[in-house]
């Protein structure tokens, strides 16, 4: 019933220490201590979970505060619920082993669609009711956040808040506003009523939706205190935003052991696709010093040989020559190595590079995402061929022999040129090795070619477009292989079906929250993990609850319906996505915010380092 | 440079830590102690560090030691306390010192068990003559005369105490328990163990 009965039979589980906690610089706070414990849950395996930076972020970010108690709980693996069952105990806490159901606050980090049915599980693990209207008073409050709370609609039933926005300053808002309540012995009802008006809550029970077929017809709130649109929140000065100044260090290998800072926020390119590149609007940057100073804390802190820069593409970090230069000033003689994921192709420095990456020699990652110069105006995604070829050059000159790429398949208003050209891309680059002059002789190139199936996303000037149905996919993949014809070249197509999935929950609605408890029911749980995927499965639980996938999926929206997320304002306006959409509708690029502001209406948010003063 | 030994104590959750982990969170602590540590050379260098031979995963230890060399004038004195304060409490560093002896000079281990059995009659049973061990190795099964193998066997402070070889005829706490339950019919399912104590070849307390 207990931890105490785990911990007996606890070798018998794979890495049972993912299940102990206490790391270096774990918190572990007394329960009598403390008047409002948070369990920080993540919805798949401590190795991916303690790999996010959010979440190392707001762990910190909660414990500072004397009177808050934040543990951490991941979703344990399939052998671990195994001896729970065993066992009949709960789903615990890390740091004081405590039941989750327990906590005044259970939060989940929404970083994907194929990891709700991981959070609706873990609720149930926890035995906490899984429908937020069968919870008393002696339940915890169910919130969650991140990227995929923009449209949380699929799961609206089963949470009671969801944090729109950053979640810095609205974190201590939340833990403030529970002590206040606890304090006043408020009910449920009572401290759900007083969430409604904190900004950058969402209370999806506060809202009525209305369908007509498979539209929305109304969303209206059925509360005098929930705002008729709830608008994101962001951090205005990202350099009085609270950051770690250390973090947890797991014992085992996660998928992204290092030091990391976030250098920037928002992205200034605006590719149609990239849901990121406007929800995180608008574009706001550290100042070098702040960063500097902080990760060299984190690494005395830490421990950690490899420092990376973290954000959506730190080329557009408008000091990275010199912020590089400084980190390497302290890192190098330490042994530091500096990691610079996400930089772009255009202005792409093979001597950053090589700066930064001495003592370890990977490979070139580039995604160009379309093949054509067609196809990347209609995403707005500005890399030109000759970037490529330019950097494929400078990689290769440099002892390079190998490159990843990355494409879309399945992109609006994408014609099977579009397509033959990945494959001509990926050529291109095969011819450009063996022209080079600074190979290495002797060696061969290897081109990985890596295609995912296109996923409309809400929140994109892409909203409206319907994602290619199966056949049609199948169709265009074919079409791709036919036309690879270099066997330097290695082609990887991404799960169709996930992608399929993926894009019914992302525009899903509320329709979708029984067929959601079904495959709960079903046993559905860590479906980010292939091997717990199953299209199969999830067409059988929309046929059964009279549902077509399809309908979310495939179906084009038209720029004047009422969309299952009208009434969540991002700062990004819908007229600025429809005339984006136009825009792609004739391959028009678009300039980005750097090169002149489109108004796109998250200036009114405030902080945004291009943004035009209305 | 100066070889230093640090002892260090494994304990309550920490018994789940596998040995490579183990091994990854040291070698970041003496990163976060900013001791001037010898690296190995080549494309990835790491810390040139000796461990014990392994504990088992689920074992506590009151008596763990691993060797890695100061390249500077730190005092080892200074070692300890530096280490400590950036571990946590589970791994806690007793000792650090200049090492007269090799890891490999370990001979015996004291191990103290605990179970849901008379530790008493355990103990009896592990004195009487003519008792076997079986081991399983790679080459296969190995039978050890437990009156041989096993220096010591009694009950201390409510546990069952003993001593077992270590290095090439080493064996492990699990042998003995199952010895128990084959000879004995002790029925013991789950145990604790700690590693209490180690000891050279000519029996004293190894440093
Ligand atoms: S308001 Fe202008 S500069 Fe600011 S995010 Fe929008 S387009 Fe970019």
């Amino acid at each position: 019933m207990a931890y105490s009965d785990i911990e007996k039979r606890l070798t018998e589980v794979k890495k049972p220490s993912r299940y102990c906690g206490g790391e270096v610089n774990s918190v572990i706070k007394d329960p009598a201590k403390t008047e409002v414990s948070y369990a920080f849950c993540f919805p798949d395996l401590y190795e991916v979970g303690m790999s996010h930076i959010g979440m190392k972020i707001l762990y910190s970010a909660a414990n500072r505060l004397d009177f808050v108690r934040c543990e951490r709980v991941f979703a344990p693996d399939r052998d671990m619920i195994e001896l729970m069952r065993e066992t009949d105990t709960p789903l615990f806490s890390l740091e004081n082993k405590l039941p989750v159901a327990s906590f005044d606050l259970v939060g989940f980090s929404l970083q994907y669609e194929l990891s709700y049915t991981t959070v609706l599980q873990m609720l149930k693990l926890a035995r906490i009711p899984l429908y937020a209207r069968d919870r008393g008073d002696g339940d915890p409050l169910v919130i969650v956040g991140g990227p995929c709370s923009y449209n949380s609609e699929p799961i609206a039933d089963f949470v009671d808040l969801v944090v729109l926005g950053e979640g810095e300053e609205v974190g201590d808002e939340t833990l403030e506003l529970i002590r206040e309540c606890k304090r006043e012995g408020c009910g449920r009802a009572e401290t759900l009523r007083r969430f409604a008006g904190l900004k950058g809550i969402y209370v999806p029970s506060f809202y009525d939706v209305e369908y007509d077929g498979v539209k929305v017809k109304s969303i209206t709130p059925n509360r005098p205190e929930a705002p008729a649109r709830i608008r994101k929140r962001i951090i205005e000065d990202l350099d009085k935003a609270f950051y770690p100044e250390s973090y947890v260090v797991p014992y085992g290998e996660i998928v992204h052991d290092r030091a990391s800072v976030e250098v920037q926020r928002g992205c200034i390119r605006g590719c149609r696709f990239c849901q990121a590149g406007f929800i995180y609007r608008p574009f706001r940057t550290k100042s070098a010093a702040t960063l500097n100073a902080t990760a060299k804390t984190l690494c005395e802190n830490t421990g950690y040989d490899e420092l990376s820069l973290l954000s959506l593409s730190t080329s557009d970090y408008p000091e990275l020559s010199g912020l590089v230069d400084d980190l390497n000033a302290w890192a190098e003689p330490k042994g530091i190595n500096l990691a610079l994921p996400s930089l772009r192709v255009d202005n792409f420095s093979i001597e950053l590079m090589k700066r930064v990456q001495k003592l370890r020699k990977s490979g070139l990652t580039l995604a160009p995402e379309a093949g054509s110069e067609r196809m990347r105006n209609v995403i707005n995604k500005n890399v030109h061929e000759a970037d490529i070829m330019r950097a494929v050059n400078a990689a290769f000159g440099g002892g390079f022999t190998s490159v990843k790429l990355y494409f879309m398949l399945g992109l609006p208003f994408e014609t099977d040129e579009d397509i033959i050209a990945i494959a001509d891309t990926a050529q291109k680059v095969v011819d450009a090795y063996y022209a080079s002059e600074g190979r290495q002789k002797g060696k061969s190139v290897s081109v990985s070619l890596s295609v995912a199936a296109f996923v409309p996303k809400p929140f994109t000037p892409f909203q409206y477009v319907p994602q290619d149905t199966a056949e049609e996919h199948a169709r265009k993949q074919k079409l791709l292989r036919e036309h690879v014809r270099s066997n330097k070249i290695k082609l990887s197509t991404h799960d169709a079906d996930t992608s399929y999935i993926e894009a019914v929950l992302a525009r899903g609605d509320r329709r979708l929250v029984p067929a959601m408890a079904l495959a709960v029911e079903r046993g559905a749980y860590l479906e980010g993990w292939s091997e717990n995927f199953s299209l199969d499965f999830w067409k059988e639980i929309f046929a059964e609850c009279g549902l077509n996938g399809d309908d979310y999926a495939c179906r084009e929206r038209g720029t004047d319906e009422l969309l299952p997320w009208s009434h969540i304002d991002i700062g990004v306006t819908d007229r600025f996505f429809i005339s984006e959409y136009e825009k792609a509708k004739c391959a028009a690029a678009s300039p980005n915010c750097a090169e002149k502001c489109l108004g796109c209406g998250a200036a009114s948010l405030g902080g945004g380092r291009y943004c035009a003063k209305r | 440079m100066r070889n230093v030994r640090v002892r260090y104590e494994k304990t309550g959750d920490a018994r789940f830590v596998s040995h490579l982990d183990l091994v990854r969170t040291f070698a970041r602590a003496v990163r976060r102690a900013d001791l001037n540590v010898y690296y190995t050379e080549g494309f990835n260098p790491h810390i040139k560090m000796n461990f014990l031979p392994p504990l088992s995963l689920g074992y506590e230890s009151l008596c763990e030691a691993f060797d890695m060399r100061l390249i500077d004038e730190t005092p080892c004195a200074d070692v300890a306390p530096r280490l400590r304060a950036v571990l946590p409490e589970l791994l806690r560093v007793t000792d650090a010192y200049e090492p007269e002896t090799e890891l490999t000079d370990v001979a015996f281990v004291r191990y103290a068990l605990r179970f849901d059995a008379d530790v008493n009659a355990a103990a009896a049973t592990l004195g009487r003559e003519g008792l076997t061990i079986e081991k399983k190795t790679k080459r296969g099964q190995i039978t050890v005369d437990a009156h041989s193998a096993l220096r010591e066997a009694e009950v201390a402070d409510g546990a069952l105490e003993i001593v077992l070889p270590m290095g090439e005829a080493s064996l492990n706490p699990r042998h003995v328990v199952e010895a128990l339950n084959t000879y004995g019919g002790f029925g013991i399912e789950d145990f604790r163990c700690v590693r209490k104590q180690l000891y050279a070849a000519d029996g004293s307390v190894f440093r």
